[in-house]
């Protein structure tokens, strides 16, 4: 056994570990000075079975000891590495601000502007830093470029940080008044179904972002963003219909939900939540903005459309994307649009509270003659749609969507494109 | 007040083909019409009557919000939390209103002019710890995330707070690779740290995922912001520190006040809840068979608290000052949070930082 | 301060004054080229839109209209009604946004043969909104 020194602190060590000190040959001196800083005993019994250096336990108390005593002439900087200054990334970069500030996509110069068709790295290494070995994996799933970049992503994260804008004291809410009963409930109806369909993106997206990967950084920020921005639809939807003392109406049906939810690829996942489903939602806000019933509303609708077309922005980019890259993946694309169109129209044609409410605001009223203008202005809308929506995919390089689309909304499609 | 029945049944004979209108039936108002408050129209505003009853426990299993009408026919959308007070935090509302008032921009709220070149070893410490950043903040993006499915629908206040959250974390993201990439620098070395905390990733429930994050590793990476103005070398880097501490203390604060709330309503939890912050609280690397080094952000911290490499042993002594604070706020977070205990058993690499209870 | 509408003059006068309008910044971003088409008197334009500011309007042929990310199209009288309602009300009424004019018209007056750019009127639909409104710091004087 080891000589025991006579400046020893008067800790007493459990028989146990004294054992344990004894068998691997390590000071008592050092057991009982890290008994004396707190350390457990069977804790440190199970670091001297693991092989623990007694010159390392010592290098480690001593520091602690030090620390303790906040003595700042004890206090001397360990011996340091300093390798990580000499790592071979790229040095020198000096981005500059643009007219829009400092943005994400102008970081992207020389290697750090390198963005792999895969991501080899299974940690949170940051695009252009140096990997160390050994590092555990994160668990992401998605490493493959294919599977989630949209050329816009960074400058739409940025747009999103830009126009960010706060329902609480940006909205004029004192420009409300009180609503004819029809209207107030046809309107807290319409919220109550914006207020699920943000909820459901927020849950979509949150449960994918852990899987993306961390070389693709400017997707993830551009999530994040729209996450924001779900949460705030929420909010000034929700606030919008206790407003007036009205309340929520009925959930909606929730078929198309599942849809979304049932989605096995972030391809999917986007290309139904953003490209199909927020497309069809931008429609019924831009429809909210003009029948409006005051500068409260008109700016609610307008502020929720910013908001969601650059939802639709990313998505139609990273359909376009994909579509560039796998040209192969075109009748798989269409079979996703078709269950989500046609699940879409089901829920829609179930949803009769819904589509009640849009008769109600889009007529202006109750009476038979107003239903009867909403209804005909709600066919209206429904044809606005379905055009935005063929452009769109046109413009993602989908153009013979126009014959494949469900006939519900073919129906509305002009014969022959022309601007708008 | 509902529509006249009377009314209805003729729009059904009469109306446009299809129509129901039996939602008009239902009254689910509250009939009171709100008003802004001093902060505007808050979440606190609009939660009244039933609304604001925020249900102890819940069988929905659905999107329909709080307060909505059930319809007896939607699907499940998955499993959640039923109970309330496993998810819950009192000051959760507010946070989500101070989060949005108090957003920012990375690209045009920082003075980037300000910053001038700096000595090589200063810059690389500066990247470095950026580097650092960058790399770790978005573990407490990717962590709501993967809560959010499990967070019910009747608990909105709480899944807004996390949304807005993944937001805060990718701006800090974002505004740490800024930094690293605006001054002649670059990104250095991948942190060994970093995916220790993938034990946040790895929690089995929200409130050890929340423990975990927001109470012991936002709260010292919040205290580490706050002395970052310590080592900030021009407005810039201030100011990037002071916001960042900004968005970090909400996080940081529904953690603390989450906390508070689970030992209140389940006080059986306690001894769970030190496991959980045993695990955390472990070094984040100790190899046996080499002397434990500083990591690579220490070193950069080191340098960039002493002014540069000459003053290493400066900035040492500033680090285990940063050390010391950064431990004895996180006690004291405990100790709001009714964690008083956690005191005596702090692991021992921490404990020697603490300061004598307060009585 | 008097100006005659449709002209360059009249658009480069509003873009002095939202560049000028803290308000207008705080909006946010806008990155958008936005054609204006007075097809009936044969009068078009083309208003550019960058980061925080409008940085100006020149007059264009029909064809470099249409090929902005989007175009406004409308009839002189109905931009002169909607200018007359902003001039009026300080700003538009509840019936003459610009997105309420655009469902009224079954062809829509934002127009684009891009179904990618022609979002950028919702991306942007604020900011478009704030440029017209603040023509109502303008003597318009509508040429006819």
């Amino acid at each position: 056994m080891p000589e025991e020194p006579k400046s020893a602190p008067p800790v007493e060590v459990p028989e146990e570990l004294a054992g344990v000190a004894q068998r691997f040959d390590f000071p008592l001196d050092l057991v009982r000075r890290a008994l004396a800083l707190g350390m457990p005993p069977h804790n440190l019994a199970s670091q001297i079975m693991s092989g623990m250096r007694p010159e390392v336990a010592e290098m480690f108390i001593a520091r602690q000891e030090a620390a303790l005593r906040g003595n700042p002439d004890e206090m001397q900087a360990p011996p340091l590495n300093l390798g990580w200054m000499q790592v071979p990334t790229e040095w020198g970069v000096r981005v500059k601000p643009g007219k829009k500030g400092l943005t994400l996509g102008s970081l992207n110069v020389g290697t750090y502007g390198d963005i792999p068709d895969r991501w080899p790295h299974q940690t949170e290494l940051p695009r252009g830093a140096h990997p160390i070995p050994g590092v555990p994996g994160m668990g992401y799933t998605i490493y493959d470029k294919v599977e989630l970049w949209a050329d816009n992503a960074a400058d739409l994260y940025e747009e999103g940080i830009a126009r960010r804008w706060r329902p609480a004291t940006d909205v004029p809410w004192e420009t409300i008044e009180l609503l004819p009963e029809e209207l107030e409930r046809a309107m807290g109806q319409l919220c109550t179904y914006f207020c699920e369909k943000a909820l459901l993106a927020g849950d979509v997206v949150g449960k994918w972002l852990p899987r993306m990967s961390y070389g693709y950084h400017e997707v993830k920020c551009f999530l994040a963003v729209a996450e924001m921005d779900v949460a705030r639809r929420f909010e000034v939807f929700r606030k919008r219909a206790l407003y007036n003392g009205g309340g929520l109406g009925l959930q909606s049906p929730g078929l198309f939900h599942r849809t979304i939810l049932d989605a096995r690829t972030w391809t999917e996942t986007s290309l139904v939540l953003h490209v199909v489903s927020d497309s069809f939602l931008l429609g019924l806000y831009q429809a909210g903005e003009w029948f409006a019933h005051n500068p409260a509303e008109k700016l609610i609708f307008r502020r929720a459309a910013e908001d969601v077309s650059r939802h639709v922005a990313y998505g139609l980019a990273h359909l376009k994307y994909v579509l560039q890259q796998q040209p192969g993946r075109r009748a798989e694309v269409h079979r996703y649009l078709n269950k989500s169109e046609m699940m879409m129209i089901e829920e829609d044609n179930a949803d009769n509270p819904r589509r009640e409410a849009l008769l109600i605001l889009l007529g202006g009223g109750l009476s038979k003659a107003q239903l009867g203008v909403g209804a005909c202005r709600l066919e209206g809308i429904r044809a606005r749609q379905a055009r935005d929506y063929q452009r769109r995919l046109e413009w993602a390089g989908l153009p013979e969507r126009r014959n494949l689309m469900h006939p519900t909304l073919r129906r509305y499609l002009l014969e022959s494109p022309v601007a708008a | 007040m509902a529509i006249s029945p009377d009314i209805l049944e003729k729009l059904r004979e009469e109306g446009p083909a299809g129509l129901d209108l039996g939602w008009l039936d239902v009254d689910n108002g509250t009939g009171v019409r709100l008003q802004p408050g001093r902060r505007g129209l808050t979440l606190d505003e609009i939660e009244i009557g039933e609304y604001g009853e925020v249900p102890a426990t819940t069988t929905n299993a659905s999107y329909k919000p709080r307060g909505a009408v059930a319809r007896p026919d939607a699907p499940r959308t998955g499993l959640s939390y039923s109970d309330r007070d496993d998810v819950w935090a009192d000051n959760v509302r507010l946070l989500y209103e101070e989060a949005i008032q108090r957003q920012w921009s990375s690209a045009t709220d920082i003075p980037w002019e300000t910053i001038e070149p700096l000595p090589d070893d200063v810059e690389r410490a500066m990247c470095q710890m950026c580097t650092f950043l960058t790399e770790v903040e978005f573990i407490a993006g990717d962590a709501p995330g993967q809560w959010m499915p499990k967070i019910n629908p009747e608990y909105h206040e709480v899944k807004l707070f996390l949304l807005t959250q993944i937001n805060d974390e990718a701006r800090h993201l974002d505004v740490f690779r800024k930094r690293a990439l605006a001054n002649g620098g670059g990104l250095l070395e991948e942190s060994v740290n970093g995916p220790a905390l993938r034990v946040i990733l790895d929690a089995q429930d929200f409130t050890e995922m929340s423990s975990i994050m927001h109470v012991f590793a936002e709260g010292f990476v919040q205290s580490l912001f706050r002395t970052g103005e310590l080592v900030a070398q021009n407005e810039a880097e201030k100011r990037i520190y002071r916001l960042c501490a900004q968005d970090e203390s909400r996080h940081v604060a529904f953690g603390v006040m989450h906390l508070k709330h689970i030992l209140e309503t389940q006080p059986w939890r306690r001894e769970e809840i030190h496991h959980y912050l045993d695990r955390i609280e472990v070094p984040m690397v100790f190899d046996f068979n080499d002397p434990p080094a500083p990591t690579s952000f220490d070193e950069a911290l080191m340098i960039l608290a002493g002014g540069g490499r000459k003053g290493v042993d400066e900035g040492f002594r500033k680090l285990m000052a940063i050390r010391k604070r950064q431990v004895n706020e996180y006690m004291h977070r405990l100790e709001v949070a009714g964690m008083g205990d956690r005191r005596e058993r702090m692991h021992p690499f921490f404990r020697p930082f603490l300061d004598p209870p307060r009585n | 301060m008097t100006v005659n509408f449709p002209s360059v003059e009249w658009f480069e006068a509003v873009k002095e004054l939202v560049n000028s309008d803290e308000t207008y910044r705080r909006i946010g971003t806008c990155d958008a080229t936005v054609g204006i088409s007075i097809s009936d008197r044969e009068k078009y334009f083309v208003v550019t839109f960058e980061a925080f500011a409008c940085l100006g309007a020149r007059e264009v042929t029909q064809a470099e209209a249409q090929d902005a990310d989007f175009y406004l199209s409308m009839p002189y009288e109905g931009w002169k009604e909607m200018l007359g309602n902003i001039k009026e009300h300080s700003g538009a009424d509840l019936g003459h946004t610009l997105n309420t004019l655009d469902l009224n018209d079954p062809e829509g007056v934002a127009r684009s043969r891009d179904g990618y750019r022609r979002d950028l009127f919702y991306r942007f639909n604020e900011s478009f909104q704030y440029f017209f409104d603040a023509s109502h710091r303008l003597d318009t004087q509508f040429v006819n």
